[in-house]
C-alpha cells in the first residue's frame, strides 16, 4: 500500500465536527438578510414562514439562494412546511445528508 | 355623441441623461450627451442609465425585477405623481396598462444562459417572471392596483408608441377613463450587444469624441447608438382629468399605424408616409399645422435617408418648413422604450416653445435635406407635434399631439 494511501485512510478515520444546526442557521440569515434586506430579530422559529415577508415566488429563490450558500441541492421543497422552524430543520437535514455533516460554506 | 379627448396629465423619463423629465428636457436642450464608451466591449458607445436600485426599491422586491421593469416602474412614478391621481383614483376597472417593451428581461435572459452553460447549469427559479415582455406592465398593475387591462406590446422599436396609441384609442373609444402608457427597454447586456454588433447597424466607436458617435443625418453617421430607460405617460379622457380637477399638459391628437410589408431590417418610405398621414388624419390635423417633428432619426445610413423621402412623401411642400430633429444624438435609441420618451420631448417642446436639436450634425448628407434644427435648440411657438418610431419588422407607428388649450 502507497503511503499517500495511508494518509488518506488516517485523514478518513480523523474524528470531524459535526455541521451544527447553529451554522446552518446562520447562513440562512446571512442569505436573508445579503439579498433580501430581511433582518427582523423578532423572527421565532414558530412563526409561518409568510412572517419572512417574501412571497412565494421569492420564496422558491431563497431556496436557490440556499442551495449555492450551503452546496446542497433542494429536489423540492416539502410541501409540509409551514413554519420557520420547519424550513431549518429541512434545509439542516439536507445539508448533513448531502455533506456526510461536513461544514462546507 | 362626441368622442372624448385624451388628455396627458403627466409624465415620466429614465434615460441616460436625465431620470426626470425636467433633466431630460434641459439635457436635450442644452445638447448634453449620455453616450458613453463601454468598458470591455472595445469602446463600443452605448448610453446606459445612471440608477441606484436601492435608491427605490427594497431589496427583495428589486430581485423580482428585471432592470426594465425597474425603469420602467420609475417613469411611471414620475408620471404618477405629476399627474396628482392618488392610489385610489387608479385601482378601478375602467384603469389601464399599455406598456410597451421590445426584448423584455435581457439582463435575465442574459444571466439565464450563463448559468445554464456553467458547469452546474442551474437556472434561477425567478428567470421566467423576470424574463417575460409583460413583466413592466405586470409590476405597474400590482404596484398600483390597476384591475382594468394590463397589456404588453411587443413590437420593436415602435413598441411605446404603439402602446400610448392604443391606450389613446382605448380612451378614446370608452373603454377606460385612464391609462399608464409608454415602455421600458434596457439591453446593454453581453449577449444583446453582440446580436446588435453582429447585425452591423451600430455606431462605430470614436476614441476622440465618444459622446458624440451617434450622428442623425449627418454625412458622416456610422450607425445607432444603444440606450436603455423608460418613458411614461398618464393619459386621461379630457371629462375625468377635469372632474378631478387636473390641468392637462398636452392632448394626444391622432395615432397612425401602419407596415411596410417589405423587408424585415430594411425601412419603407411608404408604409412610414402611410403612418404619419394616418395619424394626421386621425388627428384632423393638416401637414401645416404640425410645428415639430421628432424623427425617428436612428443615424443608420438608410433609416435616416428613407425618413427624409417618408416625411416628404406624407408632408409635401410642406416637409421644408417643419422643424425635424433626432434626439437619440444625445439618448441613444431606447428601442421599445423610444416612442415614449420621444414623444415626451416631442410634448415638451410643444409645452416649452423650444426644439431640442439634433446634435453632432455638422455636415449633413445630402439625401437628407430637410430643417433638422442643427444649430442649437429653437425657440418656436409650436401648436402641433409629431413623434415617429419605426421598428423592425416593418411597422410604423406615428402620434400626434396637440396643445390642450388649442383642444
Amino acid at each position: 500500500m502507497a503511503s499517500d494511501s495511508i494518509e488518506a485512510v488516517l485523514q478518513e478515520d480523523a474524528p470531524r465536527a459535526e455541521y451544527s444546526i447553529e451554522q446552518t442557521v446562520a447562513t440562512m440569515r446571512r442569505a436573508l438578510i445579503e439579498n433580501y434586506g430581511i433582518d427582523d430579530p423578532n423572527l421565532s422559529e414558530e412563526a409561518e414562514i409568510s412572517a419572512l415577508g417574501l412571497d412565494s415566488l421569492s420564496f422558491v429563490e431563497y431556496a436557490f439562494d440556499l442551495e449555492t450558500a450551503l452546496h446542497v441541492k433542494f429536489d423540492d421543497l416539502p410541501r409540509d412546511i409551514t413554519t420557520i422552524g420547519d424550513f431549518i430543520r429541512f434545509v439542516h437535514s439536507e445539508v448533513i445528508r448531502q455533506s456526510d455533516g461536513q461544514p462546507r460554506d | 355623441m362626441a368622442r372624448p379627448s385624451v388628455m396627458v396629465t403627466g409624465m415620466g423619463v429614465v434615460s441616460a441623461i436625465g431620470c426626470s423629465v425636467g433633466a431630460f428636457f434641459h439635457a436635450l436642450v442644452s445638447g448634453r450627451s449620455g453616450v458613453r464608451p463601454l468598458a470591455g466591449e472595445g469602446g463600443l458607445p452605448v448610453a446606459s442609465v445612471e440608477f441606484d436600485v436601492k435608491a427605490h426599491f427594497p431589496l427583495a422586491h428589486a430581485r423580482t425585477l428585471d432592470r426594465f421593469a425597474q425603469l420602467g416602474l420609475v417613469a411611471v412614478d414620475e408620471a404618477v405623481l405629476q399627474s396628482k391621481l392618488q392610489k385610489a383614483d387608479l385601482q378601478g376597472p375602467r384603469v389601464g396598462v399599455y406598456f410597451g417593451s421590445g426584448l423584455g428581461g435581457a439582463t435575465a435572459i442574459d444571466d439565464a444562459y450563463r448559468s445554464f452553460f456553467a458547469p452546474e447549469g442551474r437556472v434561477n427559479p425567478m428567470t421566467v417572471v423576470l424574463t417575460m415582455a409583460n413583466a413592466a406592465a405586470a409590476h405597474i398593475s400590482i404596484r398600483y392596483a390597476i384591475r382594468g387591462p394590463s397589456l404588453t406590446y411587443s413590437v420593436a422599436c415602435a413598441s411605446s408608441a404603439v402602446a400610448i396609441g392604443e391606450a389613446f384609442r382605448a380612451i378614446r373609444d370608452g373603454y377606460i377613463d385612464v391609462a399608464i402608457a409608454g415602455g421600458a427597454e434596457s439591453i446593454i447586456t453581453p449577449g444583446s450587444l453582440a446580436s446588435w454588433k453582429a447585425m452591423r447597424v451600430l455606431a462605430t466607436p470614436d476614441a476622440s469624441h465618444p459622446e458624440a458617435a451617434c450622428r442623425p443625418f449627418s454625412a458622416d453617421r456610422t450607425g445607432l447608438v444603444v440606450g436603455e430607460g423608460a418613458g411614461a405617460l398618464v393619459l386621461e379622457s379630457s371629462e375625468h382629468a377635469k372632474r378631478g380637477g387636473r390641468a392637462p399638459l398636452a392632448e394626444i391628437a391622432g395615432y397612425g399605424i401602419a407596415s411596410d410589408a417589405t423587408n424585415l431590417a430594411k425601412p419603407d418610405a411608404d408604409g412610414q408616409a402611410q403612418a404619419m398621414s394616418a395619424a394626421l388624419v386621425d388627428a384632423i390635423a393638416q401637414p401645416s399645422d404640425i410645428g415639430y417633428i421628432n424623427a425617428h432619426g436612428t443615424a443608420t445610413p438608410t433609416g435616416d435617408v428613407v425618413e427624409t423621402e417618408s416625411i416628404r412623401k406624407a408632408f409635401g411642400a410642406t416637409a421644408d418648413r417643419i422643424p425635424v430633429s433626432s434626439t437619440k444624438a444625445l439618448h441613444g435609441h431606447l428601442l421599445g422604450a423610444s416612442g415614449a420618451v420621444e414623444l415626451i420631448a416631442a410634448l415638451m417642446a410643444l409645452r416649452t416653445g423650444t426644439i431640442p436639436p439634433t446634435c453632432h450634425l455638422e455636415e449633413r448628407d445630402p439625401q437628407c435635406d430637410l430643417d433638422y434644427v442643427r444649430e442649437g435648440a429653437r425657440r418656436a411657438r409650436v401648436d402641433a407635434v409629431m413623434s415617429n418610431s419605426f421598428a423592425f419588422g416593418g411597422t410604423n407607428a406615428v402620434l400626434v399631439a396637440r396643445r390642450a388649450s388649442a383642444s
